[in-house]
Formats: C-alpha cells, structure tokens, sequence
C-alpha cells in the first residue's frame, strides 16, 4: 500500500542529522519529497515544518 | 445501531441485547497458510500463529500442499493458490521466485521468512546476517581457515540468498579464497545430506561448519558423532536458528538468537490491518486539523525567515478561530477516538487522532513573541491546550502523547523536554 508514495522528508532522518553530525542523513533528507500530497502520507506525517523543530542558529 | 443489526431487540420490556457478531464477520478474513514444508508444522509457532489469527476472528487453514509438493516452482504454485478461496495468504520460507509472484497479485499474502528484499510484499524475517559476520570473523580470529556453510536447495540455487551470500561475503573480506567447498551442494534430502558430509569431510575436512535450521544442526552434529568426530573438540558448529532443544546441551550450542514473537505479532498486526484507516470513516475533522497544522506551520515558517508580522498576524487568526473565539472554537474531546464500530466506543490509543496539533502547538509557541499575539488570546490557547493536555494524561498512548505534550509543553511554559531549543543546527 502507498509504496510509491514513500519515503518523504522524514523528521527523524533531519534530527539525527543535527543531533549525529551525519551529513549524508541530511543529503539523503533533502533528496527526499518535501511537500507530499498523498491524504495517506500527510496523515502518518504530522512533522513537515523543520524550521518549527530546528533552531535556525 | 438495531438497522445495522448491532443491537437485537429481544421483546417488550426487556432490554436489547448487543450483538457484536455481524460487525466481525464483515472483516472476517479466510486465510491460507502455504508451507515450506509440513512435516515441519511443529518447528516454528505455526499452530500458535493459527488460534491467534483464529482467536483474532479469521478462518486459517493450511495448503493441503506445501512448497516441496509444488516443487518450489512459481507456476505451480500460482495454480494451486488460484484454486483456493482464501482472501489472503501467508507463504512460509517461500523461494524469491514465488515471492516475486505473490507480489504482482492484488492477493494480500505475507511473506513469513524468504528472501524478499525490494518486492512488494508484507513479511518478516529475523535480520541474522549481522550475527552472521560476527561469527564468521570470530572464527576466523580463532584459527578456522576451512569454514563451510550447509543450506537447504533453494538457499544456493540459482544463486546464494542473501544469508548465503554474506557468509562468502565475509569470508572474502577476511583474505580467505570462497568457492563451492564453502557454500556445497549436496542435493535436498536426509540420504544427500548425509552423503555430503561424508564427502565434505573425507579429505580437506571443514574445521567449522554452519548448519542452516536446527534439523541440519543435530543430523549433522549426529553424523559426525557417529564417526568420533566430537563438536565442540574436533570441529566449530554453529547453528543459524534458535531452538529450545539447546536449552539442555552442555557444553552450549552456538547459535544466532532471535524472538519467534516479535515474527507472530508481526503476522497478527498484518492480519489486524494495523495503520490502515478505514476508508469509510468520516475524515472531515481531520482534514481540517491536517489544514490547520499546514496553515500554521507554514506561516510560522515564513514569520521566522522573514520577521514580518503580517504572518503572525494571520496565523494568530487561525488560531482564534479555532481555540478563543466562543463562537467558532473546538473542544477538545478525545472521548470517542478511534472508535470501532461494535468493538469500542473509544480507545486510548484514540489520542493519536490529534497528532497533528503539534505543530500547531509549536507554532503558536514560536509566535508568542509577536506583538500580533496579544497576551490575552495567548492566555486563551494556551488555556485550550492545557484542557487537551488533562485529555491525554488521561489517555495512554505514550508515543504520540509525547511527541504532542512535547509540543504543547512549549505552549504553555509547563518545564519540559522542548522548552530548550529541541537541536542546535551547526553541521547542516
């Protein structure tokens, strides 16, 4: 079900980014759908504003 | 609730009776399990899985034929299933070939072990490859140069599964030279088998040996007994699967452990549908939340990069509308969360309903800065979600209660996880 639909910007990959250091989390976040359409996804995602969840400095 | 037969009249004066069974049989699944093969039906937990999907409300029956009678062949086993009436199926240890086919069908089937890596299909399998490396470096560490890895048929052919693959994978990063003495074919039978070891070990004989399946284990562990060739003193054996016969071996067999219930409970969340939203159900008030949350968090978003108040202005708009102003506000009620019809009114795990507050939560908490948020309507959201917050307290679905209360506590100054910045952003 929905499997062309995953993944999207998931917040997890962003937050360990951040909080481990890892470059390649961050690439592989942003490489990823930001803005997803699909009702079944936006339901299972309540995270899709980082800049609510990362402090910008 | 008495026209959808949910309650049975059952005379004047006397109360109506609950009648929960026609509202089961609506999700009522029949279920086919297609086995590996049946004379193993007592190894893993498939009777426990069976009264569990039974206990559950589903009729489960095993193929008549299992994976050997079809020859592993995915055009036999494609009849067979064709001819059955289950609505789903779960395919016990399957080849990828046939997984491959259940994949392509709008049948649900799930996949319990076999190798099923990027095919569309539900499933579960211990991931032992690590332990594998582990044990494959640690013999290596202590000596072992001759370590070879028995398989059953569809393991090797026509080409080595993953688990097989990693074995030779890692011996090959460890300088040793792999080919068919590490990965042997020996045929497919009890009689094979033991032919194998008896040519395995006549000349070069392995100094470690990895048996596939707890049956392979003790028939070659026997073999080799039967020739003075004594595990642990002669040769390394280790098994791959866990199995409760090892409980009284001395001295310990080596083995890869793993839970058999995390795999039943994974079936059974299959089985339950578990996550999929009923495509019936009234999902108006979660859509405006979900626009809401958008509308919040976009306009906090674009307040924070650009500091103009024309975005907090609207933002703080919304969120009158939806917590202050008497007339337009909601309560905050989770009473009847993930309600199932003729099971619960309401659920505790109901609370995830308004997941998508949290955002808007955050929001209203980075907005507060904004002199277009004026004290008393802060006072006003941030009395709205206190009320929600007694909600969930006395709910408990802790994974979403956290990640909203995380939120929330925010909000309303309350000390709590994300009342420090939640992560610096250096790096990135």
């Amino acid at each position: 079900m929905y499997w062309e639909a995953w993944p999207v910007r998931h917040p997890s990959l962003l937050l360990a980014a951040v909080r481990f250091e890892r470059a390649d989390y961050y690439a592989a976040w942003k490489e990823l759908e930001a803005d997803p359409t699909t009702f079944e996804v936006l339901r299972n995602l309540p995270l899709r504003h980082p800049l609510l969840w990362v402090d910008a400095e | 609730m008495e026209r959808e037969g949910l309650l049975l009249a059952e005379g004047t004066g006397k109360r109506r009776r609950i009648c929960l069974e026609e509202a089961l049989q609506a999700k009522r699944l029949r279920i086919g399990i297609l086995l590996y093969d049946k004379r193993e039906l007592a190894q893993f937990e498939y009777r426990n899985i069976r009264r569990l999907l039974e206990d559950a409300g589903h009729v489960v029956e095993y193929g008549e034929k299992d994976l050997h009678d079809l020859r592993m062949n995915p055009v036999r086993v494609a009849r067979f299933v064709r001819k059955k009436p289950y609505d789903a199926w779960v395919v016990n240890a399957a080849p990828r070939s046939a997984l491959e086919w259940f994949a392509d069908q709008p049948l649900p089937a799930f996949a319990l072990f076999g190798t099923r890596a990027g095919l569309r299909i539900a499933g579960a399998s211990p991931r032992k490859i690590p332990a594998l490396r582990v044990a494959v470096r640690h013999l290596v560490e202590l000596g072992h140069q001759r370590i070879a890895m028995l398989v059953r048929e569809e393991r090797r052919k026509p080409a080595p599964s993953a688990f097989a693959q990693a074995f030779l994978d890692e011996l090959a990063s460890l300088g040793i030279r792999t080919g068919s003495y590490n990965l042997p074919d020996w045929g497919d039978s009890p009689e094979e088998l033991h032919r194998g070891l008896e040519s395995l070990f006549q000349y070069t004989p392995p100094t470690a040996l990895i048996m596939s399946e707890p049956k392979l284990f003790f028939a070659a562990r026997d073999h080799l007994a039967q020739r003075g060739i004594v595990a642990p003193r002669d040769v390394s054996l280790i098994c791959d699967d866990p199995d409760p016969n090892f409980t009284w071996c001395r001295p310990e067999v080596a083995h890869i452990a793993w839970s058999q219930d995390t795999i039943v409970r994974r079936v059974l969340r299959w089985a339950k549908r578990d996550g999929k939203t009923n495509p019936g159900n009234f999902v108006a008030h979660r859509k405006s939340m979900i626009r809401l949350s958008e509308i919040i968090g976009t306009l906090t978003s674009a307040y924070l990069v650009t500091k103009d108040e024309k975005y907090a202005e609207h933002a703080v708009r919304h969120l009158n509308a939806w917590f202050v102003d008497e007339a337009t506000r909601m309560n905050p009620s989770l009473l009847y969360g993930q309600a199932i019809k003729g099971r619960h009114s309401g659920r505790s795990i109901g609370i995830i309903d308004t997941i998508h507050l949290v955002e808007v939560a955050r929001g209203a908490k980075l907005l507060g800065a904004s002199p277009a948020f004026d004290a008393q309507e802060q006072t006003a959201v941030r009395a709205r979600d206190a009320e929600r917050n007694g909600v969930y307290r006395s709910l408990h679905h802790r994974q979403s209660q956290l990640a909203q209360t995380t939120g929330c506590h925010v909000l309303g100054g309350v000390a709590g996880p994300a009342s420090q910045p939640l992560v610096g952003c250096g790096q990135v």
